[in-house]
C-alpha cells in the first residue's frame, strides 16, 4: 500500500542551526501517528515542511505516492494535505459556519466563482453546518468567531481544517492554551475523525497523546530519535531521558 | 439551529434591501430638482465610482494604496488619446477600452507590487503614482503634458444625444454607468469569489492553508479595480471633454482615499457617501472662502476618523442597531 503521507531524508537549516536533521515518516490511511518532542525540538518546523511553508534544503516529501516537494501550500492543500494551527487562526469577520463554508468552497474550486451572489451556495452551507454539528458548534454558528470563547475557537480551527475532507491532517497543538478540563472534548472530537484520515498530531500534553495516538514519533533538535507504539515510547529509555524524563512523570 | 438556519442567515446577509436603491432615487430626481447643480453631480458620480474601486482594494482585499489615481489617469488619458490622436468619438467604446488597458496595467502592475505589503506596498504605489504623473508631463506630444489635453470631440451617444452644455446627457450618461457598475460590484463582493477575498484580508496564511491562491486571487481583484478607476477616469474626459495632470496625481490618490475614510471602507455605500460629503463640501466651503476651504475639510476628515471610526457607514450601522434594540 503507497503511504498517504511519506518523508524522506527531510533536512532543513536556519542560518547554524539544523532545524530538522534526516526526518524519514510514513503514515498510512487511518493512521493516528503523533509527533512529540522538547520545546524547540522543530515539530512546527516540520509542519511548515510538510505543508509547503518552507521548502527544505533536502528530501522530498510524497502524498499519496505523487512527489509534492516543490509545489506550492495550496495546490498541496487542494491534494488533501491540511493543516490546523497551534494560534489560533481563523477569518476574524465571518461567522462559524463561513469560516468552515469558506474552506468547504474552495474544496469544491468555486471560491473563484461568481455564479452567486448569497456568500455560499446551498450545497456548500449545508456540508458546513453539518461539520459544525459534528465538532459540537452548531448552537454558535451564527455568532462572529471573535465572540467565541476560546475553546470554541479551537474547535473552529479544527472544523475549518475538515471542511477540506483531507486525506492527510497535520494538527498542530489542537489543545494549545486550553485548560485540562477541555482536553477531555479535544479528545472526543479527535476520536470522531473520519475513520480513513491519516491524522499527523503535534501535541505537548501526554494524556491526549497516548489517548489518541497508535505510533508515537520522538523529535529531539531535529532529529528523529525513537519511533514506536505508545507503549514502546513509554518505555524507551532514551525517549524518558531526553523527554519524558524532565516532566517527572 | 440547523442548515436552513444558516441558508436563511446567507439570504438575509446577501439580499438587496430596499435602502440600497435609495442613492439612485435620489440622482434620478435631481435633474427636476437641482439642474444648476448637474455638473457637480456628474462630477460626484465620476468620483463615486473611482471611489468604489478603491473599496474594493481597500475595504473588500485589504490592500493598502496611494497611488490609485495611475489607473485613474491611465483611463482618462487613453479616452483622450483615443478621441484627439485617433479621431475616434464613440463614447461607450471609448470606456471600454481605457477600463481594459488600464485594468491590463493593473495586472501587470499588480502582479509585481502584491508581493510586497503594507509599508512596501504603500511606497511602491506612491512612487507609482509620482512616476506616471512626471510620464504624462513629460510625454507633452501625446498627453499635452501641463497644459492637458484639449479638443476632446465625443461624437452624439447612439448618434441621437450629443453632449450639451446643460450637462444632462453627460450627467445622464455617467449615472447609467455608475448603475452598471454598482451592478457588478455589487454581485462580485457578494459572490463566492469576494468572500474568498475578504477571507484573504482577514487572514492571508490562513487563506493559504485552505487551498486559496493567494497572489493569483489579489492580482484578479486589482486588474478589476483597476479597470473600474480607469472607466471612471475615461468618462471624466468624455464628460468634460479636457484630461489635466491632475487625474494621474497624488493629490487625487489623496482626496479618493480621504473620501473613502469619510464614507467608510467595506460597505459598497461609504464609496456613495464619502464622495457627496466631500464635494459637497469643497464646493460649499470654496465658494464662502477661497483660501481656507481646505481648512474646515480637513477638520471635518478629522471629525469623522475621531468620532466616526470606520466611516458614516459604520457610525450609520450603529445607529441603526442601537435604536433597533
Amino acid at each position: 500500500m503507497t503511504p498517504a503521507l511519506k518523508l524522506t531524508g527531510i533536512e532543513k537549516r536556519f542560518g547554524g542551526i539544523a532545524a530538522t536533521q534526516n526526518v524519514e515518516m510514513s503514515l498510512y490511511a487511518g493512521a493516528r501517528h503523533a509527533l512529540i518532542g522538547p520545546n524547540g525540538a522543530g515539530k512546527t518546523t516540520l509542519v511548515n515542511l510538510i505543508t509547503g511553508v518552507h521548502r527544505p534544503d533536502s528530501g522530498r516529501i510524497f502524498l499519496a505516492g505523487h512527489d509534492v516537494t516543490n509545489i506550492p501550500q495550496h495546490r498541496r492543500v487542494r491534494l488533501g494535505l491540511v493543516r490546523s494551527f497551534q494560534i489560533t487562526n481563523l477569518f476574524a469577520s465571518f461567522t462559524v459556519l463561513e469560516n468552515i463554508a469558506l474552506a468547504v468552497a474552495e474544496r469544491e474550486n468555486i471560491g473563484t466563482s461568481v455564479r452567486s451572489a448569497r456568500g455560499f451556495l446551498t450545497h456548500i452551507a449545508d456540508e458546513a453546518y453539518e461539520i459544525a454539528r459534528r465538532m459540537r458548534l452548531g448552537d454558535v454558528g451564527l455568532r462572529k468567531v471573535t465572540e467565541l470563547a476560546y475553546g470554541q475557537q479551537r474547535l473552529v480551527e479544527l472544523a475549518i481544517a475538515l471542511g477540506h475532507r483531507p486525506t492527510v491532517l497535520l494538527l498542530d497543538e489542537p489543545a494549545a492554551g486550553l485548560p485540562g478540563s477541555d482536553h477531555a472534548i479535544v479528545l472526543e472530537v479527535l476520536q470522531e475523525l473520519p475513520k480513513n484520515v491519516a491524522v499527523l498530531l503535534i501535541e505537548h500534553d501526554m494524556a491526549l497523546v497516548f489517548g489518541f495516538a497508535q505510533t508515537i514519533t520522538v523529535l529531539a533538535e531535529g532529529a528523529v530519535i525513537a519511533t514506536g507504539s505508545s507503549a514502546e515510547i513509554r518505555s524507551d529509555p532514551q525517549v524518558r531521558r531526553v523527554y519524558l524524563g524532565k516532566r517527572s512523570r | 439551529m440547523s442548515a436552513a438556519a444558516f441558508n436563511t442567515f446567507l439570504d438575509n446577509k446577501h439580499r438587496l434591501s430596499w435602502w440600497e436603491l435609495t442613492p439612485f432615487l435620489v440622482l434620478a430626481i435631481l435633474p427636476f430638482v437641482a439642474r444648476d447643480y448637474l455638473p457637480l453631480a456628474t462630477q460626484i458620480i465620476i468620483y463615486i465610482i473611482f471611489t468604489l474601486s478603491l473599496d474594493l482594494l481597500v475595504g473588500y482585499a485589504g490592500i493598502v494604496t496611494l497611488g490609485h489615481a495611475v489607473f485613474f489617469g491611465i483611463g482618462a488619458y487613453t479616452a483622450g488619446i483615443i478621441s484627439v490622436r485617433g479621431g475616434w468619438g464613440e463614447g461607450l467604446s471609448g470606456l471600454l477600452i481605457s477600463a481594459t488597458i488600464s485594468g491590463a496595467a493593473g495586472v501587470l502592475f499588480g502582479s509585481v507590487v502584491l508581493r510586497t505589503a503594507r509599508f512596501t506596498l504603500l511606497m511602491l504605489t506612491l512612487s507609482a503614482v509620482f512616476l506616471a504623473n512626471e510620464i504624462a508631463n513629460k510625454a507633452s506630444w501625446i498627453t499635452g503634458g501641463v497644459d492637458g489635453l484639449s479638443g476632446i470631440d465625443i461624437w452624439p451617444l447612439f448618434g441621437i444625444f450629443a453632449f450639451d452644455m446643460f450637462g444632462i446627457t453627460g450627467f445622464i450618461y455617467a449615472l447609467a454607468a455608475l448603475l452598471v457598475v454598482w451592478i457588478f460590484m455589487r454581485w462580485l463582493v457578494h459572490s463566492p469569489f469576494g468572500q474568498s477575498i475578504a477571507a484573504i484580508r482577514d487572514n492571508r496564511s490562513r487563506a493559504a492553508a485552505i487551498g486559496i491562491a493567494v497572489l493569483p486571487r489579489l492580482v484578479v481583484v486589482y486588474g478589476i479595480s483597476c479597470a473600474i478607476a480607469g472607466f471612471a477616469g475615461a468618462l471624466q474626459t468624455q464628460v468634460i471633454q479636457f484630461v489635466g495632470l491632475k487625474a494621474a496625481s497624488f493629490e487625487l490618490s489623496a482626496d479618493v482615499l480621504i473620501m473613502l475614510a469619510i464614507g467608510g471602507a467595506g460597505r459598497i455605500y461609504g464609496a456613495f457617501l464619502g464622495p457627496v460629503i466631500y464635494l459637497a463640501a469643497q464646493d460649499y466651503f470654496a465658494k464662502d472662502d477661497p483660501v481656507l476651504w481646505q481648512l474646515w475639510l480637513g477638520l471635518i476628515v478629522m471629525a469623522v476618523a475621531t468620532f466616526a471610526r470606520g466611516g458614516l457607514m459604520a457610525l450609520l450601522r450603529r445607529t441603526a442597531a442601537s435604536s433597533a434594540k
